[in-house]
């Protein structure tokens, strides 16, 4: 039960993507954002069982926008980040920041 | 706009999205589907990537399930059990997996190659309006003779019922690029024939906008006046030069001229074939000005390859009907040529495939059985899984579960099956098709777009659905037959009411295996024996230890008779003093070779009157004097040619037995002279020998009528060169190039490959066929041993507790071994006997595909019966034996 309150790598890429698009963060855009910026690809499957599960740990929330043509009269899913996905955030940074903490000279070396 | 996305994938992705994200995720699959243009083929891939992710994600959450109603969640439940259900019994689900990807393999790698040969349209604009045309002679039983010159341009100014009409023929020609030369193949095209077949230039003009330029070649098709443009293939153009952009406007030098390209093809034009590097435009009409040719081109050179458009709205019935208007009008004007010659229109389509198409039908018909036996198996394993799980079924039957949802658990578990074997399966394809296309013969048209595409998937995925319910529906309709009472007393149970229908069932299918599996080891049994006898076949010719090339001498350097004789003479000499050769000879055309100069001539016994039309033709090949030595080709009557048969010397020719047998039935041809129209006048020759009769076009055909005219008496540019060597020919080929070079730097040899690669080339359709039928028949057989088996040992695990009270009353093990496997026995027997009659009914559809063999070849039949009984006794002698072996004791604790 301990798991749930990390967050894996790719719940927190998901999740800081999710930030930074704000009002416009649905499927699509989130997928490019992550992929624009990690320059790595994001199967689509994994993105959408990982908004599923962000979503259900109370971390996301989500509203449907109108329909529109360009998507075969379907409605897009908008996610918002809640409180607790902020909070989420903030834990996963501060612990890995106490992670990294005095490891620079080390890891410089690289 | 564009085009949806496909419909079934877009069902299958919102099947497997759970109902909250289904909208959102197919909505943003679409979005991008339109949005980047990609393909349908995209979507597939993404759908199911997707659909596999969700259910994945399912399975490893496997909560537990909610009591709903809905029939997509109780769809969703029945999955899930259905995946549990066969993780329980991972043996049989693997088993079954199996049996349903070599079933599902076998048939996608087929259909993939039905799909791009026999379905897919052609790659031109409304291609169902393109017609090859060909000329027929009752008569002389001529179904697909090519048109003549002459003919060729009557039926060019049919426009009434032609959109175009276009004419080529192909020859090869030496390419000279900075330095080095290669041969091309070009293909000379008279008429409209881009047009026609309706494909622009992807770079410049195939033609210049004052006029259709076109050059004009002689008889031997050497170029002799007029424009010299070309039309460039696009794989020439990447191959030979770079796909430089800068090519068009650019000159080659073909034969020592220089020809300006006029454009490139796009790379998705490939007519007459994929080996055209060059089309060279033809003014057909101005060929045959003047030289000789006082009535215009010719009418009886019929050698022309010839395609027409059929106009708009007009349909092939009504231009077949103008065109025996034609041919009759023809016949009438020029009865000498085309006195009982008709016209013939076939779509392109079926003429492409008309040679592969029959044994591509086999295959299907093959590929179905086996796909039919690996279904029989599968239900069999499930009927007999059915059998352990009745308590199963009735404790479920008992909580409420009616008999339709209890079918339909059992289906799904079938369809899940299905699925997965259908998913190995495409892999197993994917696999083999690539060693499937490179074992095929290379004359199947079309191979080179056989892929595994969106067509295939979709065929691949109903194919596993189907055989899902096909081999569910008996067991699922079996095993929820259920009877509360005796099921639920049963405990985990076995035997009981249901049992015998079960073990009815299962015979069926057994019975039903053995008799498919008989009919394609039949089909394969005849095409082995017809192959062998193929190869049985005396080809005329000692093809051992054969090195065979071809020389294109160039026109500018060696145009006069007497250059060519020269310089043959001397690559003869040089190449006959290489060490471990010990014959070298030349001809025009080779057996078993389709590069040559090929043509035959109307010939009459010397001293009887010109029968006009009427006249029969021979092959009229050019052989320097060791030619008959160095092919192993046995003269059977008079002297072979000498080199004293100069030029100068009287003119005299060989004849084959053949012809022989035809002109002089009863006498010896030699001394006596032949009439041949040959060279523009109908002169009288010397016979001087009889050579024995060879098959030219492959080991299939019947010898024709040939006649042999010494070179030097008439020398040719272009000769096959043939190399007898000591031992293994392909030693010798670097050699051989080298003299030649040295000989002339400027003309090097081409298409250097033994004379036993040219007859396995010839025998590749037939050996293809043998190799992939054989292969399906060891698959059929392999599948139905397991059936038996499988069969066997569950009759004899049933049967264990009565097996046991047996022994233990006395009966002797032998007795149980002979009780088990006669069961066995009579099924096989019961299932050989009607394999028997459906093979003997299905032979016959073959027969035209077998060489010398009949349909009903009581050998082949005699063997399979033999090797399918035997291999039933085998399969069912291991689990009577261990039946037998039972220790009473144990068997009877065993309740």
């Amino acid at each position: 039960m301990n798991r749930q309150t990390f967050l894996g790598e790719f719940e927190m890429l998901v999740l800081l993507a999710a930030v930074r698009l704000g009002e416009g963060a649905y499927g699509v855009t989130i997928r490019r954002e992550i992929e624009g910026r990690t320059g790595r690809g994001v199967g689509r499957g994994a993105l959408y069982v990982t908004l599923d599960r962000l979503e259900q740990k109370g971390y996301l929330g989500s509203r449907l926008a109108d329909p529109t043509p360009e998507r075969g009269g379907r409605a897009r899913r908008y996610y918002r980040v809640e409180r607790a996905g902020l909070a989420a955030l903030r834990e996963s940074r501060a612990m890995i920041s106490r992670m990294w903490q005095g490891l620079e000279p080390q890891l410089g070396k690289f | 706009m564009k085009t949806r996305p496909p419909r079934p994938a877009q069902r299958l992705l919102a099947r497997s999205l759970p109902e909250a994200s289904r909208e959102a995720v197919l909505g943003d699959l679409e979005e991008e589907y339109y949005l980047a243009a990609r393909s349908r083929l995209w979507y597939w891939r993404h759908a199911l990537a997707l659909a596999a992710s969700f259910l994945w994600e399912r399975l490893r959450l496997a909560r537990p399930p909610r009591p709903r109603g809905r029939p997509a969640d109780s769809l969703r439940q029945d999955v899930r059990f259905a995946l549990r259900s066969l993780a329980k019994a991972p043996g049989l689900a693997l088993v079954a997996a199996l049996t349903l990807a070599l079933g599902v393999g076998a048939n996608t790698a087929i259909f993939s190659i039905v799909h791009a040969v026999l379905l897919r349209p052609l790659p031109y604009p409304e291609p169902g309006r393109l017609v090859l045309l060909h000329e027929t002679h009752a008569a002389q039983g001529r179904g697909r003779a090519q048109p003549s010159p002459g003919n060729f341009l009557d039926y060019r100014a049919q426009v009434e019922v032609f959109d175009g009409v276009a004419a080529w023929y192909q020859t090869s020609r030496t390419l000279r690029d900075a330095g080095a030369a290669a041969q091309v193949t070009t293909a000379q095209v008279a008429g409209d024939f881009f047009r026609t077949l309706g494909v622009a230039p992807a770079l410049g003009r195939a033609f210049t906008p004052d006029g259709e330029p076109g050059a004009t070649f002689n008889m031997a098709n050497i170029y002799s006046g007029g424009d010299r443009v070309a039309v460039m293939s696009h794989a020439f153009w990447r191959r030979g030069f770079g796909g430089d952009p800068g090519i068009v406007g650019r000159d080659v030098l073909l034969d020592g001229q220089s020809w300006r390209v006029l454009a490139v093809m796009p790379a998705s034009f490939a007519f007459p074939d994929p080996g055209v590097d060059l089309w060279l435009p033809w003014d057909l009409a101005r060929s045959y000005a003047g030289k000789g040719f006082a009535d215009g081109p010719p009418r009886d050179f019929r050698f022309l390859n010839v395609i027409a458009r059929l106009g708009p709205g007009v349909t092939r019935e009504r231009a077949q009907e103008r065109m025996a208007a034609v041919a009759a009008g023809l016949a009438e004007r020029h009865p000498r040529d085309n006195q009982g010659w008709g016209v013939r229109l076939a779509p392109l389509a079926d003429e492409l495939v008309r040679d592969a198409r029959p044994a591509l039908l086999v295959l299907c018909g093959a590929v179905g059985c086996v796909l039919l036996i690996s279904c029989a198996n599968v239900a069999g394993l499930l009927l007999a899984r059915a059998a352990g799980r009745r308590h199963e079924m009735a404790v479920r039957a008992a909580l409420g579960a009616s008999r339709p949802r209890l079918v339909r658990q059992l289906l799904t578990e079938s369809v899940v099956l299905a699925v997965a074997g259908g998913a190995a399966g495409l892999l197993l394809a994917s696999a083999g098709l690539g060693l499937l296309v490179s074992l095929a013969p290379a004359d199947i048209p079309r191979l080179d777009e056989v892929r595994i595409d969106a067509t295939v998937l979709s065929f691949t995925l109903g194919v596993a659905v189907w055989t899902g319910v096909v081999f569910g529906l008996a067991p699922a309709l079996q095993g929820s037959r259920v009877n509360l009472t005796s099921g639920l007393k049963e405990g985990g149970g076995k035997g009981g009411a249901g049992g015998r229908a079960r073990h009815r069932m299962r015979g069926l299918l057994v019975v039903s295996e053995l008799a498919i599996a008989l009919v394609l080891l039949v089909g394969a049994g005849l095409f082995a024996r017809s192959f062998a006898r193929i190869l049985a076949v005396d080809p005329g010719f000692d093809p051992r230890n054969l090195l065979v090339m071809r020389v294109f001498l160039n026109t500018a350097a060696y145009g006069s008779g007497a250059k060519s004789h020269q310089y043959y003479q001397q690559l003869l000499a040089r190449l006959g003093a290489l060490p471990g050769v010990t014959a070298v000879a030349a001809t025009t055309v080779l057996p078993m070779s389709d590069v040559g100069i090929d043509f035959y001539r109307p010939y009459w016994r010397g001293g009887e009157a010109d029968p006009g039309g009427q006249a029969p033709k021979a092959g009229i090949r050019m052989v320097t004097p060791e030619y008959f030595q160095t092919m192993g080709i046995p003269v059977r009557a008079g002297r072979p040619f000498t080199a004293s048969d100069r030029a100068d010397a009287p003119a005299v020719v060989m004849v084959n037995e053949e012809l022989a047998r035809q002109v002089w039935p009863a006498e010896s041809p030699v001394g006596r002279r032949l009439v041949i129209d040959y060279k523009g006048g109908k002169y009288p020759y010397e016979v001087v020998g009889v050579a024995g009769d060879t098959r030219y076009y492959g080991l299939k055909s019947r010898p024709q009528p040939e006649i042999f005219i010494p070179h030097a008496q008439n020398p040719y540019l272009a000769l096959n060169v043939v190399v007898r060597g000591a031992a293994d020919p392909l030693r010798l080929a670097k050699a051989v190039e080298r003299e030649a070079l040295a000989l002339d730097p400027a003309q090097p040899l081409h298409s250097v490959v033994t004379m036993d690669q040219l007859m396995a080339e010839k025998a590749a359709p037939d050996r293809f066929a043998m190799t992939l039928l054989g292969l399906l028949a060891v698959i059929a057989l392999l599948l139905a041993a397991v059936g038996i088996y499988g069969l066997a040992s569950h009759l004899a695990g049933q049967r264990t507790h009565e097996i046991g009270v047996r022994l233990a009353l006395g009966a002797a093990p032998h007795d149980v071994f002979r009780l088990l496997l006669g069961e066995s026995l009579r099924l096989a027997a019961l299932g050989l006997a009607l394999g028997m009659v459906a093979a003997a009914c299905l032979a016959r559809l073959v027969a035209g595909l077998l060489y010398e063999v009949s349909a009903a070849d009581p050998l082949t039949f005699a063997a399979v019966a033999v090797i399918l009984g035997g291999v039933s006794l085998l399969a069912a002698l291991l689990p009577a034996r261990r039946a037998m072996r039972v220790d009473p004791i144990s068997a009877l604790r065993y309740e």
